[in-house]
């Protein structure tokens, strides 16, 4: 469904020029749960940008059913983002001035009652049922997480992309974000990026990156064989 | 080194520091503009074209032909007098810039007394001759000549131009240019008091001369002991009353204009702080925390907006004198009113912009940092206002979660924002707008003036008599319905607040048939009393000019003795109003109508008859084309509807250009300030406008949304400044202009345009900041900086 070719990623910094990813290659299926893996610096979230047409690579390509990235427009691209993919970053932000509810619907494909029914519904769901008109600074770090994911979600897009969505949060509060996004997956697939490995267990495939190369990927059977044997 | 120092937080934050000093620049130099051009263009000129008043003054007559021995033998025998010399004058109008008019004295003397008055004004023949004795030649100061665009040799009378040289019926010829910084116009004495000069509307009087060091006791001997309803003195006091007066009107009228502008800048400049100040709460909490007291915090923080706004302050006036000397050199001086641009004159309007603008940012921080809890900053390591910004949901109501990208609601989570913005817009646009409404409710006010040419027209003879072949051809045209002997003068003047404080209206001596007549043809009714009857000195006025002075039935027109209203001219005989004709139902039909018996006004009147003209139904605009076209000539004067009304108009447009070129300066500095302040507005909303577009909200639609809400603020300001004019307009009419009998025409489209520049400019100015900014959006490094 959506697969990147040889991607890499150079930048300037200064004078010189950094390699922020080199020749990755690798795909999403429908409903799959990918975790990218690595420390600070690795290029993880270069990856997340290039995957979800936020940033072009140097070279390479990825491609959305086959479609690539390249013969888009900025537009398409953006587009793309709007119908087809969500975003969960590792700060909230969440838009100061509205409220849950306003925030969610920001996302919705179409802004009118029944839409904002389905984002109360889905807020609901996620356990704030009963802060829907809060605004975010009325809200725990856990709470703007889960209405950032409910923003992500209420569009139902196709891969939802998760960077560092438990960095800020307390292990607790971490792991409940982290199951709310892995049920997205009857829905369609996750990509999240972590330095964190505890957050990724039930990932089906995870991606270790080291200085902007892939060093591993495991799916979830070569992990519990691995653990098995251990 | 003190890292704490206003220098210190200048150096750093260049930006802001620049934009605040900027904006007070600026506003400076708009009202520094605005003041100091009208004062230049419309108040001091007339100053500075009669200074010769600082030289000598003039005696005359009024309503006699000559002043009475014993006064002269009075002005010879005081001990302040050097210089007693007879002296006739002949007054011209000579224009600006901007559609100002000032009057000016040619001045007639003998031979032999030209070269004491040239001495006595420091004047020097520069070209050309001295005027000769009985000859029509005049000898011009270069800036008179210049402004009214003649050269030697050229002769010039009311057929050059009916406005400047209304008096001027037999030609006059420039012999010679003055030089030197008071401006003259001499002539021969002779010539003018002889039988072809005298047909000129000459006045006949003293020049007198004070001894050295004595003018002051001069001026007050005049003013005291020869000053009579029947001798008018023009002395230095004389011409600086006039400009005090005008000046008056400058400062009546600039003031509010002045009061708003600064008013809507404080809101923007205390806007812009606020912004500045709420990203350092964090800073200040923990600078308090480590031992700076609150006072030297609020201390620092109005030192920082105080350096700005004295050096805007000092670099607004700077750039006004630079602009005031260019306009000096360009466009004032090429036209004989060239001016020194340091003026000081607006400088009171704009000294109290700086302390406005401290006291305001004083008031910010005492009020924000009584706030600071330095605790909460280090607890929390972050001390954000931002959460106080909005109330909870649940006391604000739900709002609309279905659109929450409206304009309506971000300006409902963005109150002071939107007020900010709204208001200082508004204030602006009222500010503009108010200087057109005042003069369009003059402009509007004097129309009826126009109408009484809306049935008919007038042919007025020109240096002699209209000839009788002339009157046979306009008796016989077929267009004409009716022709009537008619002779016009001005008995009474009508003020019209705030340009016009002493408009002549004319009053039309015709019999009493052709009155009967003319009353009917304008459809005008008695509201009081009776028509004046033949042969008597009775007079029948329009309501508007009753109301206006206060005039009734009975009341004694031209007596110098008890005026019938402050500043009433007196005239050679009195007369008695009779009737009031009531007012037309509406502005459009009202007309100024006045009559006298031709009979009466013959035995006293100083000039030819005139016609008026009374076309066939539907053949005005044939029988004016005609007029214009056949009979307009040197020798003859028509007055129709439509070369009147477009004399009019072109006169206010030029006034009305020069407004416009005033406004726009306000509007310019207007749209840069409250697009600067969107800038800003903006900035702060730049995570949020990153994480949209990485949402998929394309620049386009963002782009969009921000311009909608500019245009939300921009029309909502828009609408309260049409409410705004509204009021003034209301408060103009039934505050002033009904207990003066003047009606404003609220339709009048033009004040009302002038309500558009400012949101409009604001909203071109914001639209290329929104566009640059957001074509530098970029979603990645905000994130990236974010996380």
């Amino acid at each position: 469904m959506l697969h990147g070719e040889n991607l890499t990623l150079d930048y300037k910094d200064g004078e010189g020029l950094v390699e922020a990813l080199h020749d990755i290659s690798m795909a999403v299926e429908d409903h799959q749960f990918i975790g990218i893996l690595g420390p600070s610096g690795c290029g993880k979230s270069s990856l997340l940008y290039l995957l979800s047409g936020l940033r072009r690579p140097t070279k390479g390509e990825v491609y959305l059913d086959d479609r690539p990235y390249g013969k888009m427009s900025e537009r398409e691209r953006t587009a793309l983002r709007r119908t087809e993919f969500g975003f969960v970053f590792q700060q909230h932000f969440l838009i100061n001035y509205l409220t849950a509810l306003e925030n969610v619907m920001v996302s919705a494909p179409v802004q009118d009652k029944a839409h904002a029914e389905q984002a109360k519904a889905l807020l609901a769901d996620l356990g704030l049922g009963n802060k829907l008109h809060r605004f975010p600074y009325e809200l725990s770090g856990g709470e703007r997480q889960r209405v950032a994911i409910a923003r992500a979600m209420i569009h139902r897009p196709r891969v939802i992309f998760a960077d560092e969505p438990t960095g800020l949060l307390d292990r607790r509060t971490g792991l409940q974000v982290m199951a709310l996004l892995r049920s997205y997956r009857e829905q369609g697939s996750l990509i999240a990026v972590t330095h964190n490995p505890e957050i990724l267990a039930e990932a089906d495939l995870i991606i270790r990156l080291r200085d902007g190369q892939i060093v591993s990927m495991e799916d979830q059977v070569t992990r519990k064989t691995k653990e098995a044997d251990a | 080194m003190n890292p704490l120092s206003p220098l210190t937080y200048y150096r750093r934050h260049k930006a802001l520091s620049l934009m605040l000093m900027g904006l007070l620049a600026l506003t400076v130099m708009g009202l520094y503009l605005f003041i100091g051009l009208a004062q230049e263009t419309y108040i001091a000129p007339a100053f500075a074209i009669n200074r010769y008043f600082t030289k000598f003054s003039l005696v005359q007559p009024d309503q006699k032909p000559s002043l009475d021995p014993e006064t002269a033998a009075q002005i010879r025998a005081n001990p302040d007098v050097a210089q007693v010399l007879p002296q006739n004058d002949v007054r011209i109008k000579v224009a600006n810039v901007g559609g100002a008019n000032f009057p000016f004295h040619l001045i007639g003397l003998q031979e032999a007394d030209i070269a004491a008055v040239l001495t006595q004004c420091g004047v020097m023949l520069k070209e050309g001759q001295l005027p000769q004795t009985g000859t029509n030649g005049v000898a011009l100061s270069e800036a008179i000549a210049a402004s009214l665009q003649l050269k030697i040799g050229d002769t010039f009378d009311r057929t050059k131009d009916e406005k400047a040289y209304t008096n001027i019926v037999s030609p006059l010829r420039l012999v010679g240019i003055l030089s030197g910084d008071v401006h003259l116009g001499i002539m021969s004495y002779e010539y003018l008091g002889g039988s072809e000069g005298s047909r000129n509307q000459v006045t006949d009087g003293l020049l007198v001369i004070a001894r050295p060091g004595r003018e002051s006791a001069m001026e007050d001997f005049l003013n005291q002991s020869i000053r009579n309803p029947q001798t008018k003195i023009y002395t230095r006091r004389t011409i600086s009353d006039q400009v005090s007066r005008d000046q008056s009107l400058l400062y009546t009228l600039g003031f509010p204009i002045v009061l708003l502008v600064t008013i809507a800048v404080v809101l923007v400049m205390g806007a812009i702080n606020q912004l500045a100040f709420a990203p350092r709460l964090t800073e200040f909490g923990t600078l308090h925390a480590i031992g700076l007291g609150k006072e030297r915090l609020v201390r620092r923080l109005t030192l920082e907006t105080a350096g700005p706004a004295l050096a805007g302050w000092g670099i607004g006036v700077l750039l006004a004198w630079g602009a005031m000397a260019f306009l000096s050199n360009a466009v004032y001086a090429p036209r004989g009113f060239g001016f020194n641009p340091i003026s000081l004159t607006a400088l009171p309007f704009v000294i109290l912009v700086p302390p406005v603008v401290i006291g305001s940012a004083l008031l910010t921080a005492v009020r924000t940092l009584g706030r600071l809890d330095a605790v909460a900053v280090v607890e929390r390591g972050e001390l954000s206002l931002e959460g106080n910004r909005f109330r909870p949901a649940s006391r604000m109501g739900v709002g609309s979660p279905s659109q929450p990208l409206t304009s309506v609601t971000y300006y409902r989570r963005h109150v002071y924002q939107a007020a900010v913005l709204m208001g200082a817009t508004l204030l602006l646009i009222v500010a503009t707008a108010t200087l057109f409404f005042l003069f369009a409710a003059g402009t509007d006010a004097i129309r009826p003036l126009l109408n009484n040419l809306s049935r008919m027209s007038a042919v007025s003879p020109n240096a002699q008599p209209l000839d009788a072949a002339t009157i046979d051809r306009i008796r016989t045209y077929p267009a004409v319905e009716r022709v009537i002997n008619v002779y016009t003068f001005s008995p009474v003047k009508i003020s019209i607040p705030p340009m016009f404080p002493d408009q002549p209206v004319e009053t039309l001596c015709v019999s009493a048939e052709d009155m009967a007549y003319l009353v009917e043809l304008h459809r005008l009714k008695l509201a009081d009393g009776r028509l004046p009857r033949q042969g008597t000195n009775e007079i029948v006025i329009p309501w508007t000019v009753a109301k206006n002075r206060n005039i009734r039935v009975g009341d004694v027109i031209g007596d110098p003795a008890h005026p019938v209203y402050p500043g009433a001219p007196s005239l050679p005989v009195e007369v008695v109003v009779s009737g009031i004709f009531s007012p037309a139902d509406t502005l459009a039909d009202d007309t100024w109508l006045s009559f006298m018996s031709l009979e009466f006004v013959n035995q006293y009147r100083e000039s030819d008859l005139s016609l008026i003209v009374i076309p066939r139904a539907g053949q005005k605009a044939a029988l004016d084309a005609w007029l214009e076209s056949r009979i307009a000539g040197e020798s003859r004067i028509v007055l129709t509807y439509g070369n009147q009304r477009a004399a009019y108009q072109k006169e206010m447009g030029a006034m009305l250009f020069t407004f416009s070129l005033m406004e726009s300066v306000i509007a310019l500095m207007a749209a840069l300030a409250l697009a600067g302040l969107n800038y800003l507005f903006l900035a702060q909303r730049q995570a949020e406008l990153s994480v949209l577009q990485a949402l998929g909200f394309p620049r386009r639609e963002l782009a969009g949304r921000i311009l909608r809400e500019m245009f939300f603020t921009a029309s909502a300001a828009w609408l309260a400044g049409m409410m705004g004019c509204i009021l003034i307009l209301l408060f103009l009419q039934q505050g002033i202009f009904t207990s003066m009998g003047l009606r404003l025409n609220f339709f009048n489209p033009t004040p009302w345009l002038f309500t558009l520049p400012i949101p409009i400019a604001v909203l071109a100015v914001g639209t290329v900041t929104v566009t640059w900014m957001l074509s530098r959006l970029d979603p990645i490094a905000i994130i990236e900086r974010r996380s």
